[in-house]
């Protein structure tokens, strides 16, 4: 079979001796399966470099291999409560459905579809909304509005039913304003396309009960899924809470969602959906719930606890990291966070193909031993021992020295939140436009063909939901099928992320450097003091995504003197938010500026996970040359180039680090990633962008292909030519890779690369060449205590 | 639904493809209806079906501005039924594979091999040309 058999996830990405990591595996066929653990060396599998390289460390033993299912799509899931078994009843809530036509969708439901028991408000096949009562197999009445509901705008919708007389009433109500649509109409004509009031005399008879729990943005297909929630970004529940098995997905925004237990008159809904929380005292006893998302949204909006505002504070868990925080029926334009203004901010935006944790079951762990190596690993799984396209996968993690006992005197740290956000990005199925960018087609490996099957196992960053939000959350408790060795990336002419940073940790090993490493979910932990245990420190090819905290320890060590090695370009570029309770989820919002897979929508810009302003460092005045002295200048995902050398190389702060390095020599004009050591990603000094005033260049790249292009924060409006947007590497010279140098107080110093294929140069006739040389020398260099040349 | 009205022009985005087929025609077509001038892309992408790293003292390898401009509008035809690779024996196999366009279905991986992506790209280059010009209704 050519598309991917088995895969998994494992529960920690980084451990030390003495912790253990488990693994969650799926087999496809249900077919048996060998585990054993590698210490993965070298990914690539291209023939022209030193090929596939993996140790085996251990087996993990044969296992029988089963299928687990990933529940995606975003919902909140009430407990069963004896109080939601109600007779008559009246369900209202706001609404901003984005895909009304893509078949029937969950609002407030407490309904069970495979024996139609239960109540619900819903939209049904049409598109229309609809209210359900269900009293057994059959026995389903529903009474539709008749009149559709429209995409990006929002709605008052209420459905009350009376079981003395068994009459039902329906209100579809837009309200539309100049601001609340964000990129939707301003206005409706006619209106009555869209309003609707309907009434009807159904049978007065109550809606049978069930166990299931109230679902909002989904309804129940199975009450029980043996699948749990409790602590991590659950940290309000503090034993398990069994969650159902969901279906009827919502797509778009829900505010304020309540259930009455009579039959509310239009005054008192309008008093529940739009009066001032908490709720008039008066209307309380009549509430059986009544939602308050903009409750609990202050200082960040992280929380996955959803509170009723009523009497019986039957509070809700948010599954699968539904969107929090986000513009509201009110909202107005004045402020542009949820943290100034929460009361304009009360609306849960739903996906359906959302995934916080895949929650499957444990196939086997690993207990790391005390003297295992740091360095990169994998649980390596191959359906009947077989090693064949299709029937392996690899399970990277990546193990650490023991705590506060560093094996080396130089770290690798290993960017995690980087490939979380580049996790599962499906593009070569779903873009257009990716082969503008990398000038080919895409090629399809057995985990993309999975992926693509199973409507992405959860996305990450570099895509959008099925309603066209752009994704800004990224769990790595899922399969992550493009965070593989041997894997080509569809952003690459060969590899990128965890596969092109094995040249790295491949290239120190064969060039005997001892390295540590460590990921960014322990520098988000540990801070400073990580990094000062070493005397060198190097980045992987493409630390794009960063944290606060990361960047005040990356800065911090600079200023103590760490000696610093950015082997990368556009490194530090997102503002990334690890979840504040789980370290596996990260955040970004990727604003309406930068080189960015999606816009941000209105009024979208807080970071959920931290209420800050989210979007690119550069906006928020830590532009990423404050860091490395290069800022990120151009892209072409396609063949590279090389360096040639500047000036200031030869200065005697500089010369050392060209020793064995000709006057004329070009740099790197060879290697795995598009031939050359300029490529993919690039960087420039820039002193305008906060390049330190004393920094040296010591070379830059030529010669890059028009696929290369300028990044987009740079173009405040598009033009044809030389320095504009159009501009290609044939004809702008701000396209090209700059390495530079600069001191740091206490004796510390950084070197950057500025181009992602550098790394992909090392290895170039059997490691010996001048990437290979220069980037040992320097490390050398660096190395040396005392003062710098 | 029932009843649905027609779309309108508006709603079914009439002008952005009447805009595309203008460009096409104008731009694009009196390149690859004359088949001498068709063959020489055809030619030129066969030669060299991928970029290349730049080499000092050379300018970098790019495609002609008429087989640029013919690969641009060729890359970003829709997805359903568009073309990819797909890697069956890593370095030795490639075959062509039809994308449904939407997710949650699978990629369809036909027969069709070849030994190199090189190849295999090529092979795709002429699959979306000759639908353009049957499109176009360029059938010599």
């Amino acid at each position: 079979m050519t598309t991917l058999g088995i895969t998994g996830y494992s529960n920690r990405i980084s451990v030390q001796p003495g912790q253990t990591v488990q693994f969650h595996v799926h087999s496809e066929r249900n077919q048996a399966y060998r585990a054993d653990i590698v210490r993965l060396i070298h990914g690539d599998t291209n023939p022209d470099g030193p090929g596939y390289k993996e140790e085996e460390v251990a087996s993990c033993g044969e296992h029988p291999g089963r299928h687990q299912a990933v529940h995606a799509g975003s919902y909140i899931c009430v407990p069963h409560d004896a109080r939601f078994d109600i007779s008559s009843f009246t369900l209202m809530a706001l609404v901003f459905p984005t895909t009304p036509t893509k078949g029937v969708q969950g609002i407030v439901t407490k309904w069970f579809g495979p024996e139609e028991t239960g109540y619900g408000l819903f939209i049904d096949e049409q598109g229309e909304l609809a209210v359900r009562i269900g009293r057994g197999k059959g026995r389903l009445e529903q009474l539709s509005s008749g009149k559709p509901l429209f995409r990006k705008v929002w709605y008052l919708v209420a459905a009350s039913f009376d079981a003395a007389s068994g009459h039902v009433s329906l209100v579809q109500e837009p309200i539309v304003t100049s601001t609340n649509t964000g990129h939707g109409m301003r206005f409706i004509y006619p209106i009555e396309e869209t309003r609707a009031a309907v009434e009807w005399s159904g049978s007065p008879q109550a809606p049978a009960a069930n166990d299931c729990p109230v679902l909002i943005a989904a309804a129940t297909t199975q009450a029980h899924s043996g699948r749990h929630i409790w602590g991590g970004h659950f940290s309000h529940v503090h034993s398990p809470i069994e969650i159902p098995e969901h279906e009827a997905k919502f797509n778009g925004r829900i505010e304020r969602p309540a259930i009455a237990r009579r039959v509310l008159n239009r005054a008192e809904i309008e008093r529940v959906l739009h009066g001032p929380r908490p709720l008039q005292t008066e209307l309380r006893p009549a509430l059986v719930a009544a939602w308050d998302f903009a409750a609990n949204i202050v200082p960040n909006a992280a929380s996955t606890q959803a509170l009723d505002d009523s009497l019986h504070r039957l509070h809700g868990h948010c599954i699968n990291m539904p969107s929090r925080g986000m513009p509201g029926h009110n909202w107005t334009a004045d402020q542009m966070s949820f943290t100034a203004a929460p009361q304009e901010y009360g609306a849960i935006h739903f996906h359906d193909d959302a995934v916080d944790d895949a929650r499957w079951e444990v196939d086997f762990e690993f207990p790391i031993p005390e003297d295992l190596k740091s360095g990169v690993y994998a649980a390596r799984l191959r359906l009947g021992g077989q090693d064949t396209p299709g029937n392996e996968d690899y399970i990277p993690f990546f193990v650490r020295p023991p705590a506060g006992r560093p094996t080396a005197r130089i770290a690798v740290i290993i960017p995690t939140a980087s490939y979380m956000a580049y996790a599962n990005e499906n593009l070569s199925a779903d873009s257009q436009v990716a082969q503008l960018l990398t000038g080919r087609v895409p090629l399809m490996q057995p985990g993309d063909l999975l992926l693509q099957e199973k409507n992405g196992y959860g996305y990450g960053t570099y895509t959008v939901h099925s309603d066209g939000w752009g994704v800004h959350i990224s769990s790595r408790l899922r399969p992550i099928l493009n965070m593989r060795p041997k894997y080509t990336h569809v952003l690459s002419p060969s590899v990128w992320q965890l596969n092109a940073d094995l040249h790295l940790t491949d290239w120190l090993e064969a060039m005997a450097f001892d390295f540590d490493v460590h990921t960014d979910e322990d520098l988000q932990r540990e801070g400073v003091e990580l990094l000062r245990q070493y005397r060198v420190v190097l980045t992987c090819h493409h630390p794009e995504y960063c944290s606060e905290e990361m960047l005040d320890a990356y800065e911090a060590y600079q200023q103590q003197g760490g000696r610093w090695l950015y082997l990368a370009a556009n490194g530090f570029y997102w503002c990334t938010v690890f979840h504040p309770d789980n370290p596996a989820l990260i955040e970004v919002r990727k604003g309406d500026n930068g080189t960015r897979a999606w816009t941000i929508n209105p009024g979208e810009y807080g970071n959920a996970f931290d209420g800050k302003h989210g979007g690119l460092w550069r906006v928020r005045g830590r532009n990423m040359s404050k860091l490395t002295g290069v800022s990120f200048t151009s892209f072409g995902l396609t063949a590279s180039s090389y360096y040639r050398r500047a000036p200031d190389s030869f200065r005697p702060e500089c010369a050392w680090m060209f020793t064995g390095l000709g006057e004329d020599e070009p740099i790197g004009n060879f290697g795995l990633v598009g031939g050359g050591a300029a490529g993919l990603e690039l960087d420039r000094y820039d002193l305008e962008l906060g390049t330190p005033h004393n920094a040296f260049l010591l070379a830059h790249s030529e010669g890059h292909n028009d696929i290369f292009v300028t990044v987009s924060e740079e173009s405040t409006f598009n033009a044809r030519g030389y320095f504009a947007a159009g501009g290609t590497g044939d004809q702008n010279p701000y396209i090209r890779a700059d390495i530079v140098y600069f001191k740091t107080p206490n004796d510390g110093a950084v070197f950057s690369a500025s181009s992602m294929a550098w790394c992909g140069s090392l290895s170039h006739n059997n490691y010996d060449n001048n990437v290979s040389r220069l980037t040992a020398n320097v490390i050398r260099g660096f190395l040396q205590d005392g003062p710098l040349p | 639904m029932e009843n649905k009205p027609e779309k309108t022009a508006l709603q079914d985005d009439y002008a952005y493809r009447a805009v595309d087929a203008y460009n096409t025609r104008m731009y694009l077509l009196p390149a690859l209806a004359d088949p001498e001038r068709r063959a020489v892309l055809i030619a030129e992408h066969r030669a060299r079906p991928l970029y290349e790293a730049a080499q000092p003292g050379q300018p970098a390898p790019m495609d002609s501005p008429a087989l640029a401009r013919l690969l641009d509008r060729l890359r970003v035809v829709p997805q359903q039924d568009k073309h990819v690779i797909i890697e069956t024996r890593p370095w030795e196999e490639y075959r062509i594979g039809v994308l449904p366009g939407v997710r949650g279905k699978a990629v369809e991986i036909t027969d069709e091999a070849y030994p190199t992506r090189e190849d295999a790209e090529h092979a795709i280059f002429l699959k979306r040309l000759n639908a353009l010009l049957d499109a176009y209704g360029i059938t010599d």
